[in-house]
């Protein structure tokens, strides 16, 4: 059909035919300007109320705000001039659904039509939040959230799978940290475009792609920080299935700390960011490698004590008498006996040399005392011959007197002549 | 939020963990001071001989980053772009 009014009118431009409008030729600005116009002229475009939810806002540093409204289908930039804004009774934010009073036109520039906001007021919950609130019951009614269904983390995979974006800081975060903890652990990233209408079915076929595989043991499912319209994939129902059912253990490490998708709820482990994801995935490597050398250490300080107390309780066996002299009682008594016999004859001996020598002394003495001994001296014994009186005295005799000297060796007929 | 960290043995006989257990046991045991010595000599030997399972599981790793590229072709190796807009 376009082709035949094209043809038409450039058949017309060359006939210059009457009565029948010529389209015209526009230049941008000028359409730009008709469609202004045409919508400033619409009385139901004036004084427009307007219901959607809040994206992408900014509060200008002119005062002026810009958000864009949107629902499921359909979006709509608005703008509210600072002039305006004073009327707000709150402080709009991403994600509320709200009523807005204003009127539509276009920004020439841009060549896009807004809503020129008068006026805004909030309506309950946001309809992102009301979506995900509905899911989020609907699969954990189904049971998808249960705590038993959560499989183990491996403590030590193999393969580190990543379904992430290729660009980001993301897939940065999560290789830096890898590399510090286990800096030789393998890695394959499943790219996977991880916002708007394309992320849903980009990252549930990175997931079935990484399940695929027989080398991966855990599997991240990252995403950095942003919006709830930004973060939505991953509030996607199919993707949610997909990280349930998945074959391999998922980690699931999107957005910041606060934010939280129905594939936190499903995954097997929910990490707050990417890089805690990582942190999760693997352990430590210098830590384990400190634990086994401490154990080691610990076993060898154990056995060496269990040999020490036999040994000092073997060692303390051994020094006493009882193995190093074993005869040494027996030979102490034989000792002791052979002493008691040497006393006892030395008693003996000494006992009757004693008296021997007593005898020999009394004997001694009389032989000395014997007169048999002071003949010996020379000494004689003088006695009458008549009475065999000893003669002492010299007096005692007469001259003529007979005598009789006894010498040590026989004896002497003897007469006195004279005595002195 | 399950926050199990268990071992998964792969097609080995003993896990990574699993050796560290039981080595932990055993020193536990050599330490209680309750083994004779005949049987404190036979745990030290297993013992040793899990912490060297334990080490090679560590050093087992050989380090490759890499990316599945579209179609079924082979992964390749994976170079971090530098600060990209895309996606963010």
């Amino acid at each position: 059909m376009p082709n035949l009014r094209r043809t038409f009118w450039l058949t017309n431009q060359w006939n210059c035919g009457d009565g029948v409008s010529t389209p015209s030729i526009f230049s941008v600005a000028a359409l730009t300007l008709k469609i202004k116009q045409l919508l400033e002229q619409d009385a139901k475009l004036r004084q427009v109320l307007v219901r959607g939810e809040i994206s992408n806002f900014k509060h200008h540093s002119s005062g002026h705000m810009y958000f864009t409204l949107k629902d499921q289908s359909s979006r709509l930039k608005c703008v509210m001039f600072r002039s305006r804004t004073g009327r707000l009774q709150f402080s709009p934010e991403d994600g509320m659904t709200v009523i807005a009073d204003g009127s539509v036109s276009v920004y020439e520039r841009n060549g896009e039509y807004q809503l020129y906001v008068d006026n805004l007021q909030p309506e309950g919950q946001g309809a992102l939040h009301l979506a995900f609130e509905q899911l989020k019951n609907k699969l954990r009614d189904e049971g998808l959230f249960d705590p038993q269904r959560k499989r183990p983390i491996p403590f030590l995979p193999r393969r580190v799978g990543i379904v992430t974006s290729p660009t980001g800081a993301a897939v940065r975060d999560i290789l830096s940290v890898l590399d510090r903890r286990f800096p030789d652990v393998p890695v394959l990233i499943a790219p996977a475009v991880v916002q708007g209408s394309d992320g849903p079915a980009s990252v549930v076929r990175a997931l079935a792609r990484l399940n695929a595989r027989s080398d991966l043991d855990v599997v991240i499912v990252a995403r950095g920080g942003g919006s709830l319209e930004e973060l939505w994939t991953f509030n996607d129902e199919q993707v949610a299935r997909a990280v349930a059912q998945s074959r391999l253990p998922v980690i699931s490490g999107v957005g910041h700390e606060t934010d939280f998708t129905i594939v936190d709820f499903v995954a097997d482990y929910r990490a707050p960011t990417p890089s805690a994801a990582a942190e999760i995935a693997v352990p430590e490597k210098s830590a384990l490698q400190e634990s086994i050398g401490t154990l080691q250490s610990r076993a060898q300080a154990a056995l060496g004590g269990i040999v020490r107390v036999r040994t000092d309780r073997l060692e303390s066996l051994l020094v006493r008498p009882a193995f190093t002299r074993p005869l040494d009682k027996a030979v102490q008594w034989q000792q002791r006996v052979d002493e008691l016999v040497s006393m006892a004859q030395r008693a003996a001996q000494r006992s009757l040399d004693s008296r021997e020598e007593r005898f020999r002394g009394i004997v001694g003495k009389m032989e000395s005392l014997s007169p048999l001994a002071t003949l010996a001296r020379g000494y004689a014994i003088c006695r009458t011959a008549k009475t065999s009186e000893v003669v002492k005295d010299a007096a005692q005799v007469r001259p003529g007197t007979a005598l009789r000297v006894r010498l040590h060796k026989g004896e002497l007929a003897c007469r006195v002549e004279a005595s002195e | 939020m399950g926050e199990n960290r268990e071992d998964v043995t792969s097609n080995d006989d003993l896990s990574f963990e699993g050796a560290l257990q039981r080595l932990e046991e055993i020193v536990r045991q050599l330490e209680s001071g309750d083994v004779g010595l005949e049987e404190s000599l036979n745990l030290f030997e297993k013992g040793v001989g899990l912490a060297k399972v334990c080490s090679g599981k560590l050093e087992e790793a050989e380090k490759r980053v890499e990316v599945l590229l579209e179609g079924d072709g082979e992964p390749q190796p994976f170079n971090v772009a530098g600060r990209s807009a895309a996606n963010r």
